[in-house]
């Protein structure tokens, strides 16, 4: 019995690390929106805290620009 | 089934050492060797939980031909203590250890962020070799699956001091907090490794960090729970090594994602990013190493020696490698930008960082103290709660100032106008407050400086929320009521991180008052006589004996308590005897508000008609407890996802016209 179900979890795992190596066909990357959400989430978390520190005076126009073009340029790279 | 559990963590650990360098290889350009790799961690995953789960069903069976079976069950223990028992040993727990590594390096692999994708294979390469270190150790060292040549017909149970509902979570949830800070340290390696210089590693590995700290929060203040409840001396922090080896990577973890906004906002502590999310998964081993290798006395060790070589070799291994990587991409880490002012956002978050880092640096000192003495002295003498406290008390009202003073500060440099204008209000509250702390008997000048100082925290914080829904409310041209839940909604990050701050002030209000103002009195009663502390008043009436089957007495008594001469209710301190252990373990019992605390404990007793009992009142002490809970939410709010559809992201032309309008 123990060696019966030993096998099994050879075979799973040979069969799980094996599958790629011989059926594996790199698909061109398609833009997928849940990707691109995951990033621009965390991006627009940050710009959205930027953009009260500017109303509440914590931050002058010229370095919440900055700090804009920091995480936006973050934002464009991905 | 033992042998099938063998088999799997022997399948784990070649899967594990297949897994690294076909990340490897397969990261310049073999996308087909990456998903081998890919798949050979959720193979791994998949093998050790079958293990596990083996484990886990020979213990809820109490099948005691495994030996560690009969060495931590026996057949009168509760379902949950026999699933417990798990990681009540050295074996089960590394064996956990391993399992939530698996599982978390199988979900780590397949994030889905197209900024990290060319860090995954790095970072898989980095988790399947700290999986394959603790697939060695459970294959090789530990062995959980042994089975014992003669089968005893009763198992030597489980120690009745782990036989509490808090430690079915406390391990558990250290547990998690230890094993996921190794994602944010892989990602942070990777990221040097590539030679990356950008923050994208930050954001990916923010909700592991995240998520870590929550559960090393929620693991370090139930294991302080559990102290209070079940040992029986009135505390809930001792500086024992092994607590200390918890509350050192939380104090890392909390620099590390201070650090980790400036870096993403200013472009600064690159280096504080790398070096302190290095130190908090270092400090992990360290726990890990302290509890197993039996060079330190705990309450808490395994006191196992053989196993401290391993750890030790692979901590020198970690923090070479971090090391090298650090130094050799040190233009890396350079800050795009300098602190221009003593007086900012950043030199607040700097400080904090010292605060921390000292702090954590302190308490490593009075850990390894024991050692270091053998090793200048040639005696080993320990720092017990006095050195602690003295170090600790000061950096950690350094640090609840911080947290109240941060969010006040403006970025780059504040101005006197501003300054003024964002510290008035709270300066006065704290006044206030002071003010009326002073006029009710508060008059220990330690008591008042940290409630002040917790009192500053509180009204910064409450001030900055009140302020931030005010913006909304005016842009917005919505009522101050929704204004506040945009502002929740729209800045979950920062809000949910002002809750946590709310949540420290409430753990400082508890351990202010639970450790200046407790009042303790040992009394030793005879049957119908009273005894008082404070307000309260117990009368005895005499101690009674109760059996739980063959192997369990427990001596108890059910005390009168009164206040002022009203009587509040009966409290049942206990004493519990069981056939496994030679000591009896107590079961105190407490009558509890969120004023105070009235803590009994039987001590002892000289027949049925006379007993010894410990009193405690510890005031406010349940503070602590309902600040975990703020501190559970705060956490869930900062890390909970946005939902929002993909298009209404604003473009950045929108975002300009934002910042023209002065919004």
């Amino acid at each position: 019995m123990a060696m019966a179900v030993n096998l099994v979890l050879m075979v799973f795992a040979l069969a799980l690390v094996g599958y790629p190596l011989l059926r594996y066909k790199e698909q061109p990357e398609p833009v997928q929106a849940a990707k691109l959400q995951q990033v621009a989430d965390s991006v627009e978390a940050a710009l959205a805290e930027a953009e009260l520190d500017q109303a509440l005076g914590k931050v002058n126009a010229e370095d919440y620009r900055t700090m804009q073009k920091r995480l936006g340029s973050g934002k464009q790279k991905k | 089934m033992a042998e099938v559990g063998t088999f799997a963590l022997w399948i784990t650990l070649l899967l594990s050492l297949y897994a690294i360098p076909a990340f490897l290889i397969g990261r310049s350009g073999d996308a087909r060797l990456v998903e081998s790799a890919k798949n050979a961690v959720l193979a791994a995953a998949t093998m050790v939980t079958v293990a596990a789960g083996i484990l886990l069903q020979r213990l809820i069976v109490t099948d005691f031909s495994l030996a560690y079976v009969a060495n931590h069950t026996s057949t009168d223990l509760p379902l949950a203590y026999r699933i417990s028992a798990f990681w009540a040993g050295q074996e089960g727990s590394l064996l956990l250890w391993l399992w939530l590594m698996a599982i978390m390096a199988a979900v780590a692999v397949r994030t889905r962020r197209s900024d990290v994708q060319n860090l995954v294979p790095y970072v898989g390469a980095i988790l399947s070799a700290v999986m394959a270190f603790f697939a060695l150790l459970t294959t090789f060292v530990t062995k959980p699956f042994v089975l014992l040549a003669t089968v005893p017909e009763q198992g030597a149970s489980l120690n009745p001091l782990l036989q509490n509902p808090g430690m079915i979570i406390h391990p558990t949830t250290l547990f998690i907090g230890y094993v996921g800070l190794a994602v944010p340290f892989a990602y942070a390696m990777a990221t040097l490794w590539q030679r990356r210089s950008d923050d994208a590693w930050l954001q990916a590995a923010r909700p592991w960090t995240l998520g870590a700290w929550l559960f090393l929060s929620v693991g370090i203040i139930y294991g302080a729970q559990w102290a209070y409840v079940e040992l029986g001396w009135g505390g809930y922090w001792a500086w024992d090594p092994v607590e200390n080896a918890s509350l050192m990577p939380w104090l890392i973890a909390t620099a590390f994602f201070h650090s980790a906004i400036m870096q993403e906002k200013r472009g600064i502590m690159k280096g504080w990013c790398v070096g302190l999310i290095t130190g908090a998964f270092w400090l992990t081993l360290f726990g890990t190493y302290i509890t197993r290798s039996g060079v330190l006395k705990s309450v808490h060790a395994f006191s196992d020696t053989y196993l401290g070589v391993y750890f030790l070799t692979a901590m020198l291994l970690t923090l070479a490698g971090a090391i090298y990587l650090m130094v050799s991409r040190r233009k890396l880490l350079q800050p795009e930008v300098q602190i221009e002012s003593i007086v900012s956002k950043e030199a607040s978050f700097l400080a904090g960082n010292l605060v921390f880092t000292a702090a954590a640096c302190a308490i490593l000192f009075g850990t390894m103290y024991p050692l270091i003495s053998e090793v200048l002295q040639g005696a080993s003498v320990s720092v017990g709660p006095p050195f602690f406290n003295k170090v600790f008390v000061p950096f950690g009202l350094a640090a609840v100032l911080l947290a109240g003073l941060a969010p006040l500060l403006a970025w780059r440099k504040s101005s006197t106008e501003n300054m003024r204008r964002h510290l008035l209000l709270p300066a006065v509250g704290t006044l206030l407050i002071a003010a009326l702390l002073a006029a009710f008997g508060v008059r220990n000048p330690g008591a008042l400086i940290a409630s002040a100082t917790a009192a500053f925290t509180a009204c910064s914080v409450i001030f900055e929320i009140a302020r931030g829904a005010g913006v909304h409310a005016k842009t917005g041209g919505t009522s101050y009521v929704a204004a506040f839940g945009r502002l929740f909604s729209r800045n979950r990050r920062r809000y949910g991180a002002y809750l946590v701050h709310l949540s420290v002030v409430m753990l400082i209000v508890g351990i202010v008052g639970s450790s200046v103002y407790s009042v303790s009195s040992e009394v030793a009663l005879n049957r119908g006589e009273s005894a008082q502390l404070g307000e309260y008043t117990i009368t005895f009436s005499g101690l009674k004996e109760m059996r739980d089957g063959d192997t369990k007495a427990i001596v108890y008594t059910d005390l009168a308590v009164s206040k002022n001469g009203r009587p509040v209710g009966t409290v049942r301190p206990e004493k519990m005897f069981t056939a496994y252990s030679e000591e009896p373990t107590s079961e105190v019992s407490i009558l509890g508000s969120l004023a105070e605390d009235f803590y009994v404990a039987l001590s002892g007793w000289n027949g049925p008609d006379q007993g010894m009992f410990k009193l405690i009142i510890n005031p406010l002490v349940a503070w602590l407890w309902l600040g975990e809970y703020l501190l559970v939410v705060g956490t869930l709010v900062a890390v909970w996802p946005r939902k929002r559809p993909i298009a209404s992201v604003q473009p950045q032309k929108s975002q300009e016209t934002t910042v023209a309008s002065g919004v």
